[in-house]
């Protein structure tokens, strides 16, 4: 008997889009600024499984490994540094002008969302993929003494394409985060560099 | 997709999981006999022939004691915490191959409809980086422990062990880019494929990367010699002092996990994996079961290599934990970059031809 895994990846999908649903409102909704950042965390997870679903799992391991992992736990570091007993009230709903923004703010983000629901159901969907749980993923690099050379894989293909299509915007987005780096050693010794 | 293979896949997971859990509770037996023979004493003889069934008394004793709850502690993080720690050190071995492909016999492959049975659960395209992402989430059960305890000892143990999982995990994944240069893959199956013949550590590159790995795995596990988030004598235990009963055994479970896949890492990157030295069996029937011995036993050893650290070296001062991390051992993992580089480019082909 066989298993329709368009179906099954249908389910699962359902269930990371609801889990990533479900943790983005809990990071805004809720009180306590450490459960929000957990829960921000958990959307985080959430997303990567979607992206695993779509088959890229190199962009999925990279979510987990990058936000998840690393930035994440240097916002969570700072937020229990934080006192808490300030930041838990609720300021906002005191001020009914405020409410009265929130609300109409929130009216409008939901009517854009149920009007791109109901244009994108032009858009023709791509055929479904022949029943196996991972396609092969190819970058074709071009020709070596007479044979085509070609990146299999997901790993290779995100390798491929990151240093030899697009190398220069690479370099220069590595380039630009060495400034931001550089920037802040800067500005966090600002009062040393002027006392030298 | 069929169901025979999902209910392998199951069957799989669900072994795993008993022998993960079965291990733990033995490697904790392990421990504590160790230690007595270092420090020239019996250790626990008491349950069972030679204390064997001191783990079975150990988990009654966890699960039988009272849950108590302190009330100062945020409820929801705290309950989390352990759980958090738990599923993170199993889902580590989602990836981790404990052998090359069994040949199954024909009577079975007849009921099964396949003769070839990987010994892995997962073989994703990313392996190593997904053990190291999984590696790196481990870390919010400590945080959140920490945090939620609502104990300055505990806020402070969860402080330290961030700091400390965060500066080792650089080492730790600039000693893995130089094993991917040597093997050319992230498939954790390649990257044992890719040293039959010359283990890495036999490799120049390979061995530095191996020098400093063992000592950030150290420190990624929270085991002496920088166990400075528990530090009994200064902080009472750090992150888990309001935790007990089977909340206790949650965390002590995960700590034993991640060490036993600390060792297969280990071995698997550096020492061959599940490859038999000298080919002894290659092509018979047997392979992979030779290979899942071998396996086995290399992962044993750097067990004990675990616990024969801890009762031997002292603890390192907290300056000096993060004086070893940023300015030995990560300038020593980007220059055996450089060397690995080289080594795979230039001179890697006649090292290899002086042992083949």
């Amino acid at each position: 008997m066989d298993i329709d895994l368009n179906q099954v990846s249908f389910i699962f999908f359902l269930v990371f889009a609801g889990i990533v649903v479900g943790a983005s409102l809990a990071v805004i909704l809720h009180k306590n600024p450490v459960v929000s950042a957990a829960s921000l965390v958990l959307a985080f997870f959430g997303l990567a499984g979607v992206y695993a679903i779509m088959n890229a799992i190199f962009i999925a391991t990279m979510q987990v490994l990058v936000y998840a992992g690393a930035i994440m736990v240097l916002v969570i570091f700072v937020v229990m540094l934080l006192s808490l007993r300030e930041e838990t009230h609720l300021e906002i709903w005191k001020n009914p002008l405020k409410q009265a923004m929130i609300v109409l703010f929130v009216l409008v983000f939901l009517g854009i969302i149920i009007s791109a629901v109901n244009y994108s159901s032009d858009i023709p969907k791509l055929p479904p993929q022949n029943g196996t749980s991972q396609p092969d993923y190819a970058y074709n690099l071009g020709q070596k003494e007479g044979l085509p050379l070609v990146a299999k894989g997901n790993t290779a293909t995100v390798g491929a394409a990151t240093f030899l299509e697009y190398l220069l915007p690479f370099e220069l987005v590595s380039v630009l985060l060495l400034a931001a780096v550089i920037g802040a050693v800067v500005i966090a010794k600002r009062d040393k560099l002027r006392n030298l | 997709m069929d169901w025979n293979l999902i209910l392998v896949w199951a069957i799989k997971s669900g072994l795993l999981f008993f022998i993960i859990i079965t291990g733990c509770a033995y490697y904790t037996l392990a421990e504590r006999k160790v230690a007595g023979f270092i420090q020239d004493r019996k250790g626990p003889n008491r349950a069972g022939p030679f204390g064997l069934l001191q783990p079975l008394a150990d988990g009654i004793k966890f699960l039988t004691k009272e849950e108590v709850f302190p009330i100062h502690v945020n409820k929801v993080m705290y309950l989390i915490a352990p759980a958090i720690a738990v599923s993170c050190a199993i889902m580590a071995w989602s990836v981790i191959p404990f052998g090359g492909t069994l040949t199954l016999p024909s009577s079975l492959a007849q009921v099964v409809g396949f003769d070839k049975l990987d010994l892995q659960v997962a073989n994703p395209d990313t392996g190593i980086l997904f053990l190291l992402a999984i590696s790196s989430l481990a870390v919010y059960g400590v945080i959140l422990a920490g945090w939620s305890s609502n104990n300055k000892y505990s806020l402070m143990g969860g402080i330290r062990s961030t700091a400390q999982m965060i500066s080792y995990e650089l080492p730790l994944g600039l000693s893995i880019v130089t094993v991917i240069l040597l093997a050319g893959s992230l498939k954790l199956r390649e990257i044992s494929e890719a040293q039959k013949g010359l283990w890495f550590v036999f490799t120049l590159p390979g061995f530095i990367a191996f020098c400093t790995f063992s000592v950030a795995m150290f420190a990624e596990t929270n085991r002496l010699p920088f166990d400075l988030a528990e530090a009994e004598s200064e902080l009472v235990v750090g992150f888990h002092t309001e935790y007990g009963a089977f909340k206790f055994a949650l965390f002590f479970i995960a700590e034993y996990m991640n060490m036993i896949t600390m060792s297969c890492v280990v071995s698997l990157l550096f020492f061959g994996g599940f490859n038999v030295p000298f080919g002894i069996g290659e092509g018979t029937p047997y392979e992979g079961l030779i290979g899942l011995g071998v396996f086995t036993l290399k992962v044993l050893f750097f067990a004990f290599g675990f616990m024969w650290v801890r009762w031997t070296l002292p603890r390192f001062r907290y300056d000096q934990l993060m004086q070893i991390g940023w300015k030995k051992l990560i300038p020593w993992s980007l220059v055996n970059i450089v060397i690995a580089a080289t080594y795979v480019v230039y001179w890697g082909k006649y090292w290899k031809g002086l042992f083949n």
